[in-house]
Order: structure tokens, then C-alpha cells, then sequence
């Protein structure tokens, strides 16, 4: 009997399948393993993970790693995927024109126009005029309360204030006349003084009606028609929010403005043509698809996406020893998204949605310096080591040990840099794709469109469901679902919501309700996942025709995901295709698909043989 | 005209607790904390007692289920709920960490309890002094370690170390 191990190396996972196979030709894998890969795909620094992973699968055996007689490297194909945003619109309020942040504890209610004077000006107004007093936040709001309520006792007539501390509901107890009050406007030094303002606060869980208006800012400030056209974007900018105010500024305005992103170049075999990031995704989609088959897509320097395509071509020229002007990008997903940005202008820190183009690429050559691996590994393990197997045939192998599968059958590798394909038809052909756009870009997309700023977070968003935090005793999952405690939770916890990963509840810091976080993962997950599913079986199937294949497994970490494949088949489902997470041997789920395809082939290879060794 | 605080014992009200002489600015600033998120806070004094069982009697007695008690010499503040175990109490602020805004934010925290929602878990400066005769209030720092910069260190600490962090991660790119 003959113990052999396959190996594949992945991008982020190397797996290894134990076989033993006797003279007569039958082939048991007796023992798997995974472990992440160490340094990238391709590299020297595999052999270490290699091992590791070797010994793993060693240990229910029982055995040491001189009783296997040889060991199998996967001819790794060299693909690598990256992903950049661009952001093609920006928000700019000019001439500090209004504030629209929303503060949680805003004080009074009501509306009113004044004239904006600074607090310490206040003694010297004149009685005649509508006051709203801007006060900073070095004043005390006892001393800020004594002060207007002595000043509306001289006569001044006080309307409104905006404060830069959170004093609103404190000041306004104290006052003896009812003021609408703004408060935590964080760089109350912009507001323009001695102009005309208004300012509006809504009862507790009610928006404003009159400043989300334009004909009734008109009212007030008594605007002609066309300047009442200019207001309508901060009249909408202010729409369902409970407070806010807005100061009539000569050319003050809110203004969305379109940032140049440079552009894309499709070159086809037959085509070339170019497209302007800023036309957003669906452009850059459909240009991609009139230029196929391409032969290279080249990005404009010094722009996110130039630099991206900069780092995946050098990564790749490095990894195969070639020069990086070989190295061609072959496919692009571009999706478009919205993101929140901070306001150019803004006068407290307000956020608005611009919009952005996430993009995805991807390199792949035919050259890895497989056996440069596999001499290291035979010198560290002194077994003897083979390279071989075509990837796309040994997964495809591998994805058909699962009950229920025959061919025609496609095997879909959701992984983290790259959507991979192969489909074999019954004739025993087999196609395969790379396609950019997978694990990362759903990181990212849930990273910027929600706008953390950490991918670590946005990592954990992606992979785990959420609950928001009811008491200290309990959470609420987002399917309803409560959950009690008999210790109290970490009062970080309180309130908030947190993802439930494997090492118990993590807050995430976001002032977007529940159902948002949710909306933006499960719709990340779509955009890239379900589209290149779509994207890629449209290219293997026969005739382009998906209801040509019978059988679609999922295979990779993202087919572990809790709801991807539910969407993925969701999608599939009338094409009449039988879709659903890949179940290698029967035990593995959709993971060892590689490994397992390529014991199975070279095991049957060396019996034939009748010898094993190089 | 302030609003007054009225004493009524069927209202919903989060109550607190001043044992023994209790300087009336720190009762204020816990107060001030409660009325800016719109919560109604009743104070009660009582002579002496620990601090720790005081405010879990008051949480109790809280229609809210709140309560805070404030003591001095040696000055603590402590925050509990009814559903806590005694010994457990949410927050329990010693001398080094009384300044003017951690006591707002004690209130502030009580009150968004009631609200269930997040908490403020910010780190305090706490050199602001308190107007009062009693020394246990004042500086932080004076009373507990003996070293008044101990808490301006931490906390620039913690800020530098924020920084560094940010400019890592934002460094990263993707």
C-alpha cells in the first residue's frame, strides 16, 4: 500500500489530501488538512505552510512523514486580483451657506429668521433687529442662559441661537422666552456674521418642513425665482432631518461636483476604446463587453485605479521572474457605490453620500515557478515531489467526488482576489475563466460605502450576522431572534450594534440603523459574487447558454459564507441549473476540491505506472 | 429660570443618591448630564453609607431603574442598575476620575441607559477644577496616586497612540 499527498496552494488556504492506493488500482483518501497559505502564491515561502499542512493531515494517521511515498504539487495558476475606489463626485457647500449635521439633543422648537451675531457682540445689537446669537464653546451655558435672558430683558429681540457645544436642551430650560436652538456645530468660527438666517428645529422624532423647502426658504429670505433655483439643492440636502439652519450668503450654494478619475483603456482583438471612470460602472461594464475579448485593459496614472493596476502588475512580474511590461490586466469589474464623504465647507463636520466606482482587476500569466517550490520542498521533506495537474481539471475532478453530481458540470471557485470557472462538458472538454472581482471587493465595497475606514471591521461585517444590543441582558439578532445572558455585557456593548463572530459580539461604530449595515452587505455580496457567477458561466457554457449545464458547485472560502450561495442559487434558479455548495468526498463541503482532484489523478497515474517517484 | 427638579416619588425619575456632604457643583454636573439627553434625575440626601450599596438602593427605588450615588472623603461616584448585581455596579469612579465632565458624563450615560442607547466611553481630561472647599474633589490625580500628572499622561498617552494607529490604517489604502 502506498500513502501519496496532493497539495494545492491557494491564495489564502493550502489544502492537502492523503491518499493510499494499492496495487489493484483503488484509491481512498484517508486525510485532509488546511492551513493558510504563507507569503504568496508562488513563492518560496509556500514550502513552510506546506509543511504544516503536511503534518496536519499527518496526525490522525498516526503516521510520520517518511512513510509517504510522494507528494503532489498542484500546477498553481498564477491569477492576482486587486481592488482600488475612485471617487467621482464630491459635496461643497460654499459660502458656509447651511448646516444640516442633525445633532441628537438639539434645544427648543419651532422656526425663525435672524440676523447671525456673535455672543460677545450682544451687548452693543440693536433692538430693532431679529437676533440669532453664535455662541462658542469656551462660555459656560449657565453665564450663555444669564446673558440672553438678560439681553431680552433689555429689549433685544433674540429669535434663535447655534451653539458649538452640546448645550441645547440645558440653555433652553433656562431661557425665559422658547428659541429654536442648533448646538454641536464644530466650527461655529465659519458662520458668516451680520448676515440673514433661519433656523428650524422639528418636535422629537419629526423632520423639518419649512428649511427642506424651497419655496418656503423663499418666504423667508424673499428670493427671486432664480434664486430660489439656486437653494433647491440645500432645501434637499436638509430634507428628513430635525434640525437645521440656513444663512443667505450671496452665492452661497451646496453643490455636487464631478472629480475627474481618468480614464480606462479597452484594447480587444478586434476594438479598442476608452471610457471615462466617472461614467460610472455601468459604462465602463458595457464598454468591457462590446471590446471582448480583450487583450489588455490599461488605467491612467496617478489615479487610484492607475496605481492599482501598478502594484497587481509588479506583483505578478516579480512573482515570475518577468518583465512588468508582460504582465497585461485581462478583466475588470467595476460596480458603482455611494460613499459617505465629509462636506468641503462644511461648518459641523456634516457627511453626504458621493459617488464612487469600485474596481476590480485581475492579472493571470502562464509562468509560476512551480518546480523552483517543489525543489525546495523535496530538499526540506527529502520525499520526492512532482509538480502537475492542470488546476481547472483537478478541481473539476475533485467537485465531482460530491454526491449527486455528473457532468455536464461547472465548479465555481469563489475566492478572495479572483471568480474562477471551469466547466467540463460531457464530451470530458474543459473550459475555464478568471474573472476580477470576489472575496476583497465585497471588503471593500462594505468598507468604504459604509464609511469605516477599517477593513478589518468591514471583513467581519461581510462573514458574520449582526444584533443590536436591547439591554444588558439581552441582544436582538437581525433575523428577530433574541438572545438572553446570564452575565451582564460589556457596557462598550450597550445600545450598540455588534457582529456576532466566533469570539462573541463586536461593536461596530456607526450611527446607520441595523437594517443599512445589512442592505450594504448583502448587496456587496450581489453586485460582485452573483454578477461574476453570471459573468463567467456566460463565458464557459456551451454556446453561451447557462441552461446548458446541468450541475454548478461552489467552491472556496466564500462558499462557505452563510448567504452567499443561497443568493448565488437564488439567481441560477431559472436556468434550470442544480446550484449548491460543492460537498468534496462527501465529508469536505466546498473546500479540498483541488487536493482530493489531484490524488485522485496522479494516484491513478502512478498505478499505472507501477512505480512511485520522479 | 431653572427647571425644578420636583420630588415626587410615583414619577419616573433616575435617582441620586449625595451621601454626606456632597459639594453641590458635582450633584449639578451629573444633573446637567441627565437634562441635556432629556431624562429627569431626582437627588436625595442621605448622611452616610458606602457608596456602592447606596446607589444599588437607588437603582432599586428608581421607577428608571437607575440610580447614582456621589460620596466624598474619599470621593467616588457610582453608577448601578436594578438588573446588576450589588457588587457589580455599571461605573465606579474614584477620586482620580471626578473632574467636571466626567461627572456629566456619568449623568449623560444614565440617562441613555433609560434610552438604551450607546454609551459615551471617552477617556476624560480631567483637569478642570471643581468650585469647592473639599480637596477630594479637586485635581485629579492628588488624592489617589499622589502624582497629579498621572491622568493628563494616560490620556495624552491614549491619544498618541490613537494617532499613530489612524495614520497606520489610513496608510493602508484599500
Amino acid at each position: 500500500m502506498s500513502y501519496i499527498a496532493g497539495v494545492d496552494i491557494g491564495n489564502n488556504t493550502t489544502e492537502v489530501a492523503i491518499a493510499t492506493f494499492l496495487d489493484s488500482g483503488d484509491v481512498h483518501v484517508v486525510s485532509s488538512s488546511i492551513v493558510k497559505t504563507v507569503g504568496i502564491k508562488g513563492t518560496l515561502r509556500n514550502v513552510m505552510g506546506i509543511i504544516d499542512a503536511l503534518d496536519r493531515a499527518l496526525v490522525p494517521l498516526a503516521m510520520s512523514r517518511k512513510k509517504l511515498d510522494a507528494v503532489f504539487l498542484n500546477e498553481a495558476t498564477p491569477v492576482i486580483g486587486d481592488v482600488a475606489m475612485e471617487t467621482i463626485t464630491e459635496t461643497v457647500i460654499t459660502e458656509s451657506a447651511m448646516i444640516g449635521h442633525n445633532p441628537s439633543t438639539p434645544g427648543g422648537m419651532g422656526l425663525c429668521v435672524g440676523t447671525t451675531v456673535t455672543f460677545e457682540a450682544l451687548p452693543q445689537a440693536a433692538p430693532e433687529i431679529s437676533i440669532i446669537v453664535i455662541v462658542p464653546g469656551n462660555i459656560e451655558f449657565q453665564e450663555v442662559a444669564e446673558k440672553l435672558n438678560r439681553g431680552i430683558e433689555k429689549g433685544l429681540n433674540i429669535v434663535g441661537a447655534i451653539l458649538q457645544n452640546d448645550d441645547g436642551v440645558l440653555i433652553h430650560n433656562r431661557l425665559s422666552r422658547p428659541i429654536p436652538i442648533v448646538d454641536e456645530v464644530k466650527y461655529i468660527d465659519r458662520i458668516p456674521l451680520g448676515m440673514q438666517a433661519a433656523i428650524e428645529v422639528a418636535p422629537v422624532g419629526k423632520s423639518i418642513e419649512k428649511l427642506s423647502n424651497p419655496y418656503d426658504i423663499s418666504t423667508l429670505f424673499k428670493l427671486t425665482p432664480d434664486e430660489t433655483r439656486n437653494v433647491v439643492p440645500i432645501a434637499r440636502a436638509l430634507s428628513g432631518i430635525r434640525s437645521a439652519v440656513v444663512i443667505k450668503t450671496p452665492r452661497g450654494d451646496i453643490q455636487q461636483r464631478r472629480i475627474p478619475a481618468g480614464t480606462i483603456k479597452l484594447i480587444g482583438h478586434k476594438l479598442k476604446s476608452e471610457v471615462a471612470v466617472e461614467d460610472g460602472a455601468q459604462a465602463i461594464m458595457e464598454m468591457v463587453s462590446r471590446v471582448a475579448p480583450l487583450t489588455e485593459i490599461q488605467a491612467e496614472r496617478g489615479t487610484n485605479v492607475g496605481g492599482m493596476f501598478e502594484t497587481v502588475r509588479e506583483v505578478m512580474a516579480d512573482l515570475t521572474d518577468q518583465p512588468v511590461g508582460a504582465i497585461r490586466v485581462q478583466d475588470i469589474l467595476a460596480v458603482d457605490t455611494l460613499v459617505p464623504q465629509e462636506v468641503l465647507g462644511s461648518l459641523a463636520g456634516e457627511y453626504s453620500q458621493g459617488n464612487a466606482v469600485g474596481l476590480a482587476a485581475m492579472v493571470e500569466t502562464h509562468k509560476l515557478p512551480m518546480q523552483r517550490l517543489a525543489r525546495k520542498l523535496e530538499l526540506e521533506i527529502e520525499l520526492p515531489v512532482e509538480v502537475g495537474g492542470v488546476e481547472a481539471e483537478m478541481a473539476i475532478k475533485g467537485a465531482l467526488t460530491t454526491p449527486g453530481t455528473r457532468t455536464p458540470l461547472a465548479v465555481i471557485d469563489l475566492g478572495g482576489g479572483s471568480t474562477d470557472a471551469s466547466i467540463i462538458m460531457e464530451s470530458g472538454e474543459i473550459r475555464s475563466i478568471h474573472l476580477a472581482g470576489a472575496g476583497d471587493m465585497v471588503t471593500l465595497l462594505i468598507n468604504k460605502e459604509l464609511g469605516l475606514n477599517d477593513s478589518d471591521m468591514a471583513e467581519k461585517i461581510k462573514c458574520f450576522p449582526l444584533a443590536k444590543v436591547e439591554s444588558f441582558f439581552h441582544l436582538r439578532h437581525e433575523d428577530g431572534s433574541v438572545q438572553f445572558f446570564d452575565e451582564p455585557l460589556d457596557p462598550k456593548l450597550f445600545g450598540r450594534i455588534v457582529i456576532i463572530t466566533d469570539e462573541g459580539p463586536v461593536p461596530v461604530e456607526t450611527r446607520e440603523p441595523m437594517e443599512k449595515i445589512v442592505n450594504v452587505r448583502k448587496s456587496a455580496k450581489q453586485r460582485v459574487f452573483v454578477k461574476n457567477t453570471l459573468r463567467s458561466l456566460k463565458r464557459v457554457a456551451p454556446a453561451s447558454n447557462i441552461r446548458l449545464i446541468s450541475f454548478v458547485t461552489l467552491v472556496g472560502g466564500s462558499a462557505l459564507d452563510f448567504e452567499i450561495p443561497g443568493m448565488i442559487s437564488a439567481a441560477l434558479i431559472e436556468y434550470g441549473v442544480v446550484t449548491g455548495k460543492a460537498n468534496v468526498r462527501g465529508v469536505e463541503g466546498p473546500r479540498n476540491a483541488v487536493a482530493t482532484g489531484l490524488v485522485l489523478a496522479r494516484a491513478r497515474a502512478v498505478s499505472e505506472q507501477g512505480a512511485v517517484g520522479p | 429660570m431653572n427647571k425644578q427638579l420636583s420630588v415626587d416619588a410615583a414619577k419616573p425619575v433616575v435617582r441620586i443618591v449625595a451621601i454626606g456632604a456632597v459639594p453641590e457643583n458635582v450633584i449639578q454636573n451629573i444633573c446637567w448630564g441627565l437634562e441635556e439627553e432629556g431624562v429627569p434625575g431626582e437627588v436625595q440626601k442621605v448622611a452616610s453609607g458606602s457608596a456602592i450599596v447606596n446607589a444599588k438602593r437607588a437603582a432599586e427605588a428608581s421607577k428608571l431603574n437607575v440610580g447614582i450615588s456621589v460620596h466624598c472623603k474619599p470621593a467616588q461616584a457610582v453608577l448601578h442598575h436594578r438588573n446588576l448585581k450589588e457588587e457589580e455596579p455599571l461605573f465606579n469612579l474614584l477620586a482620580d476620575n471626578l473632574c467636571t465632565s466626567a461627572l456629566r458624563c456619568l449623568g449623560t450615560n444614565a440617562a441613555r441607559i433609560v434610552k438604551g442607547v450607546p454609551l459615551v466611553l471617552k477617556q476624560h481630561p480631567c483637569n478642570s477644577e471643581i468650585e469647592t472647599e473639599d480637596p477630594s474633589f479637586r485635581q485629579s490625580g492628588v488624592m489617589k496616586t499622589g502624582n497629579p500628572l498621572s491622568a493628563d499622561l494616560d490620556a495624552m498617552i491614549a491619544r498618541v497612540v490613537a494617532e499613530i494607529v489612524d495614520f497606520d490604517s489610513s496608510r493602508e489604502g484599500k
